[in-house]
C-alpha cells in the first residue's frame, strides 16, 4: 500500500478513528499491529514471514542477551547478527555476490555456473534489518532493557508509518512509547496531518513530476539531448530528496497523530557546507546508526587511533552505505565517492582554509558559503548520477553528455524543446517543478529561520487554514498521481 | 475529539467542493459506467448507434473490446491497433456475425491473452489480424485486464476531474452542450456525446467531428509526405523482436488448436512513405522489405497466409483514401477487404466480392 494512494488515505483515516474512538489505550498495540500487518500484506503477503522470523529470533535473543554474561553474551548478540545479515544477504546480496564470482571464475578461465535465485526483496528489509540490530545491540551494551511483550516488540519492528522505508528507529527512543498511554491531542493530531500534507506536496508535485523528465532520459539515453541528460542530472538530486522526505513526513506525520514521536530523517541537506554536514542532514538515521554501530568501532576501538585508520574507517563505512542501498556496483562508486569526497575533504581541510584566505575568499563569508554550498550540490549530484544509473557505464555517460551540455551550455539551450520531445513530460510538469521547488526553498528558508516546520503554528486560525489550503490545491492542481512507488521503498 | 472531526468536516468543504463540477460532468457524460455496463447497453441495443468513447480514461479499451467480443459472440473478428478500426459490420454478409477486436489488443503478448479469455465454446471461426506495429515494441502486458465501476472511480480521482477542468477551459465542451446531447442520443463518455466520435456496437470507430480528426483529414497527404521527407531522421524502425515473434506464433498455435483461421497482413501507409522506407538502403530498409517474408513463413507453418498490403496500389487504392499517414478510410478498407476475400477461401461465408464492389462504389471516402 503507498502512502500516495486512496487505499491509504482510507485504511489510515479508518485507523485514526477506531485508535481514538473505539479501541480503549491498553489495546491500542493491538489495533496498530494489526493495522501494520495488514500495510505490510497489501504489497506482497508472504512477506510478512520472513519479517515474523527476525522478530521472533530477536525478541529471544534480545532476553537471551539480558539473562546472561560474558562469552554466552556475545554469541547470543553473534547469533542475532548472523540471522538478521543472513536474512538480508540471502535476499538482497547472493545474486550479486555469486554474479560477481562468476566474472572473477570466467578471468581466471574456471568453469563456474552462479546458481541465482529468482525472488523478489522483502519490502524494506535493509531498514527492519538495522532497526532489529539496533535494538540487540542496545540490549549487548547494555543501554536497552529487552523488551518482554512480544506484541510490542513486534510493534517496534513493523510500525506501519515507518514500516518500509524507516526512518531507522533506536530501541531507547521508541519502545518505552508503546507503553505510555496517548491522549488524543488535538494540536498534535493537526501537526502530524500538516506534515503529511508537506510530504504529499513535496512528493506529488516536486517528486513525481520531476520523475516524468527522469525516468525518460535514462530510459531512452541514446535518443535524449545533452540538454535533457544535464537537467535529468541535476533534477534527479531534486526528485530523490523530495520522493524519499516526503516519504519521511508522511511518516512522522502521520506517526504524530498517533502520538508517536518518530525521528526526522532530513534537515535540508543541500544547505549544506561540506559532504561531512551534508551526511549530518542526510538520511539521519541511517548515517547516525552506521556512525555509531560502524565508524566509531571501526575507526575508535583499541588504543591507538591513527589518521590512517580513520580514513580507512570512513571509507568502509561509506561503502558499505552504498552497498545497503542496493546489490549494484553503481552504489558501491555512489558510496565510495561519498568516502572519498570526505577523506579528501579531511585531508585536505588547512590547506582549503589557506587557500581561501590567499584568493581572500574568507573576507566574504556570504559568497564563500555560497561557493561551498553549490560545491557540495554538484558533488552530490555526480554522486547520484551513479546512484540512478542501471549501471557504472551508463552513469559516465551520463556524466560525459552532463559535462558536454555544461560546457556549451548557450549552444545546448537552444535545443530546449527536446526537453519536450516525448514521454509525458511537458510545460505542466516543467511549470509545476518550478514553482515547486521555488516553494520549497521559501519554506524550508522559512523552517530553518524559525526553527521549526511548523512555520505558523503560531499564526491565527485563517493564517493556517490558508496554509493549508495553499498545500492542498498547490497538490491537487500540480500533482502527478500515477502512483509512482517511493525510491526508497525498494531498499 | 467531536470538535476536532467538526472542524476538519468544515475545512473539507472548500476542498471537497472543487470536485463537485468534475463529478457533475463524469456523470452527465456517462463516464462513471463500469465498462460491463457498457457492454450491455451497446450490444442489447445494436441498432441504436450507441457510441463509447471516454475522454479521461484509456485503459477500458482492452476490458471493454474483450467483454464485447465475448458478448457479441461474431463469427469474424478485426483484430490490430488503430489500423483495423475502420472495419465495420457492414461490409460483411450478416452484420452481427463480425465485431471489430482493434485496440483489444495493445502489444504481441496480449494476443493470445484475448484468445484465451474468450469461452471455449465461442462461435469465432477467422481472424483479420492486422499486425501493423505489433511486432516492433517490447511486447508490454498490461494489467487493466478486467475494468471495474472502482477504477472508473480511481480515473476520475487520479487525474479525470483535473481534466474535466482543463478540458472545460480549453472549451472542447460546454455544460449546455453536454446536457443537450444528453437528451438526443445514449452514447456514453464525453468524446461520445459531444463529438460523436467512439466505438460503434460492431467495434469499429467513428471518428465523429472531433476537430483534430477533421485537420488530419485535411492535412493527410501534406502530412505523409513531411514524414517521408523525415524517414532517415526518424528511428521509426527497429528490428523484428523475436520475443513479439515468438508470442505470435504462440497465438498461432493457439488459433489453430480451436480451428480458427488466421488471416494476417500488413495494412497500408502513404504510398510517399511506403517509398521512402523502401528505398532505405540501410538495415532499416532491409528489416523493412524482410518482415513480410519472416511473417509469411510463419504463418505457413501453421496454413495460414500472410499479405504484406502496405504498398496501397496492392489493394488498389490510392493516398486520397487515408485518413492520415496509416490509416485507411472506409474504402479503402473494403478494397482492402476485397482483395483478402479474393484470395482467401476462410472469408467467402462472410463477404461477398460481388456486395464490397457496390459498395467501394458507393462510399464517398
Amino acid at each position: 500500500m503507498l502512502f500516495n494512494s486512496l487505499q491509504f488515505l482510507i485504511f489510515f483515516a479508518a485507523v485514526f478513528l477506531a485508535y481514538y474512538a473505539v479501541v480503549p489505550d491498553r489495546y491500542r498495540w493491538i489495533l496498530l499491529l494489526a493495522g501494520s500487518c495488514y500495510f505490510y500484506m497489501a504489497f506482497v503477503p508472504a512477506f510478512i514471514l520472513v519479517l515474523f522470523f527476525l522478530i521472533t529470533v530477536d525478541y529471544f535473543l534480545g532476553l537471551s542477551i539480558a539473562r546472561s554474561r560474558g562469552v554466552r553474551r556475545k554469541m547470543f548478540l553473534v547469533g542475532s547478527v548472523i540471522a538478521n545479515l543472513g536474512t538480508l544477504f540471502f535476499f538482497k546480496y547472493f545474486n550479486f555476490f555469486n554474479e560477481n564470482i562468476a566474472v572473477l571464475a570466467r578471468a581466471i578461465h574456471w568453469n563456474y555456473s552462479p546458481a541465482l535465485l529468482h525472488i523478489l526483496l522483502p519490502l524494506g528489509l535493509s531498514f527492519h534489518v538495522f532497526q532489529s540490530l539496533s535494538y540487540v545491540i542496545e540490549a549487548y551494551r547494555g543501554k536497552q532493557k529487552p523488551e518482554r511483550h512480544f506484541g510490542v516488540y513486534a510493534l517496534y519492528v513493523m510500525f506501519f508509518p515507518q514500516l518500509v522505508a524507516g526512518p531507522i528507529e533506536r530501541p531507547q527512543h521508541m519502545l518505552h512509547q508503546f507503553h505510555e498511554p496517548h491522549v488524543f491531542d488535538a494540536v498534535r493530531v493537526r501537526q502530524g496531518l500538516e506534515l503529511m500534507l508537506w510530504g504529499f506536496f513535496k512528493k506529488l508535485v516536486i517528486a513525481d513530476r520531476i520523475a516524468l523528465l527522469v525516468n525518460h532520459v535514462y530510459g531512452n539515453l541514446g535518443a535524449s539531448s545533452d540538454l535533457a541528460i544535464f537537467l535529468a542530472a541535476i533534477l534527479f538530486s531534486y526528485q530523490i530528496y523530495c520522493d524519499f522526505s516526503g516519504y519521511s513526513d508522511i511518516a512522522v506525520g502521520s506517526a504524530l497523530v498517533f502520538g508517536y514521536d518518530v525521528t526526522n530523517n532530513f534537515n535540508r541537506p543541500y544547505a549544506s557546507r561540506s559532504i561531512a554536514e551534508f551526511w549530518r542532514r542526510w538520511h539521519i538515521s541511517l548515517s547516525s546508526w552506521l556512525r555509531d554501530y560502524l565508524y566509531y568501532p571501526l575507526a575508535f576501538a583499541g588504543k591507538k587511533v591513527t589518521k590512517t585508520r580513520l580514513y580507512a574507517g570512513l571509507f568502509i563505512t561509506f561503502i558499505l552505505i552504498g552497498l545497503w542501498h542496493g546489490a549494484n556496483w553503481t552504489y558501491v562508486v555512489f558510496g565510495s565517492l561519498h568516502g572519498g569526497y570526505l577523506v579528501l575533504a579531511l585531508w585536505t581541510a588547512d590547506a582549503r582554509k589557506r587557500t581561501a584566505a590567499f584568493i581572500g575568499f574568507s573576507a566574504y563569508p556570504a559568497l564563500l558559503k555560497t561557493w561551498q554550498t553549490l560545491a557540495v550540490f554538484a558533488l552530490v549530484c555526480v554522486s547520484f548520477v551513479f546512484f540512478r544509473a542501471a549501471t557504472v557505464a551508463q552513469a559516465l555517460y551520463v556524466l560525459a553528455k552532463t559535462k558536454s551540455a555544461f560546457l556549451h551550455l548557450p549552444t545546448a539551450l537552444t535545443r530546449w524543446q527536446s526537453l519536450f520531445a516525448s514521454g509525458n513530460f511537458g510545460f505542466r510538469s516543467a511549470g509545476a517543478i518550478v514553482i515547486g521547488i521555488c516553494f520549497l526553498e521559501c519554506v524550508q528558508y522559512a523552517q530553518a529561520k524559525l526553527n521549526t516546520v511548523f512555520i505558523f503554528e503560531k499564526k491565527s486560525r485563517a493564517v493556517r487554514w490558508s496554509w493549508y489550503y495553499a498545500l492542498i490545491f498547490g497538490t491537487l492542481f500540480l500533482g502527478y498521481f500515477g502512483a509512482q512507488p517511493f525510491i526508497y521503498f525498494k531498499f | 475529539m467531536a470538535r476536532f472531526l467538526l472542524k476538519c468536516a468544515l475545512f473539507s468543504i472548500p476542498v471537497l467542493g472543487i470536485f463537485i463540477f468534475p463529478l457533475a460532468v463524469f456523470i452527465l457524460g456517462r463516464e462513471l459506467l463500469p465498462v460491463s455496463a457498457i457492454v450491455s447497453r451497446q450490444q442489447q441495443n445494436p441498432g441504436q448507434d450507441i457510441l463509447y468513447q471516454s475522454a479521461f480514461t484509456s485503459y477500458t479499451e482492452k476490458p471493454y473490446k474483450l467483454l464485447s467480443t465475448i458478448a457479441r459472440n461474431p463469427q469474424i473478428v478485426a483484430l490490430g491497433l488503430s489500423q483495423s478500426l475502420t472495419f465495420r459490420a457492414r461490409f460483411f454478409r450478416r452484420e452481427d456475425a463480425f465485431y471489430n477486436a482493434g485496440r483489444g489488443v495493445y502489444s504481441a503478448a496480449d494476443l493470445s491473452h484475448y484468445l484465451n479469455a474468450l469461452p471455449h465454446d465461442n462461435n469465432l471461426a477467422v481472424i483479420l489480424f492486422d499486425a501493423t506495429n505489433l511486432l516492433y515494441d517490447a511486447a508490454v502486458q498490461d494489467e487493466h485486464q478486467q475494468a471495474s465501476a472502482s477504477d472508473m472511480l480511481r480515473a476520475f480521482l487520479s487525474s479525470g476531474w483535473r481534466a474535466a477542468y482543463l478540458d472545460y477551459a480549453a472549451g472542447k465542451f460546454s455544460v449546455r452542450g453536454l446536457m443537450r446531447e444528453r437528451k438526443t442520443t445514449e452514447s456514453i463518455g464525453l468524446v461520445a456525446l459531444m463529438h460523436h466520435a467512439g466505438f460503434r456496437a460492431d467495434g469499429s470507430l467513428s471518428r465523429g467531428t472531433l476537430p483534430e480528426i477533421l485537420d488530419m483529414r485535411k492535412n493527410a497527404l501534406p502530412m505523409a509526405l513531411q514524414v517521408a521527407d523525415n524517414i532517415p531522421e526518424i528511428d521509426k524502425f527497429s528490428a523484428v523482436s523475436l520475443r513479439n515473434l515468438a508470442e505470435v506464433k504462440k497465438f498461432l498455435a493457439l488459433a489453430r488448436e480451436r480451428n480458427i483461421v488466421v488471416i494476417g497482413y500488413f495494412s497500408p501507409y502513404a504510398l510517399e512513405i511506403y517509398r521512402a522506407i523502401w528505398s532505405l538502403r540501410d538495415l532499416h530498409g532491409e528489416e523493412f522489405r524482410a518482415a513480410p517474408a519472416t511473417l509469411a513463413a510463419l504463418f505457413e507453418r501453421y496454413q495460414y497466409h500472410f499479405h504484406d498490403l502496405r504498398n496501397l496500389e496492392t489493394i488498389g487504392s490510392s493516398d486520397a483514401e487515408l485518413y492520415d499517414a496509416g490509416h485507411l478510410t472506409e474504402k479503402g478498407t473494403l478494397r482492402l477487404l476485397l482483395y483478402l476475400t479474393a484470395r482467401e477461401p476462410a472469408l467467402a461465408p462472410y463477404a461477398d466480392i460481388a456486395e464490397l464492389k457496390k459498395q467501394i462504389l458507393k462510399e464517398p471516402f
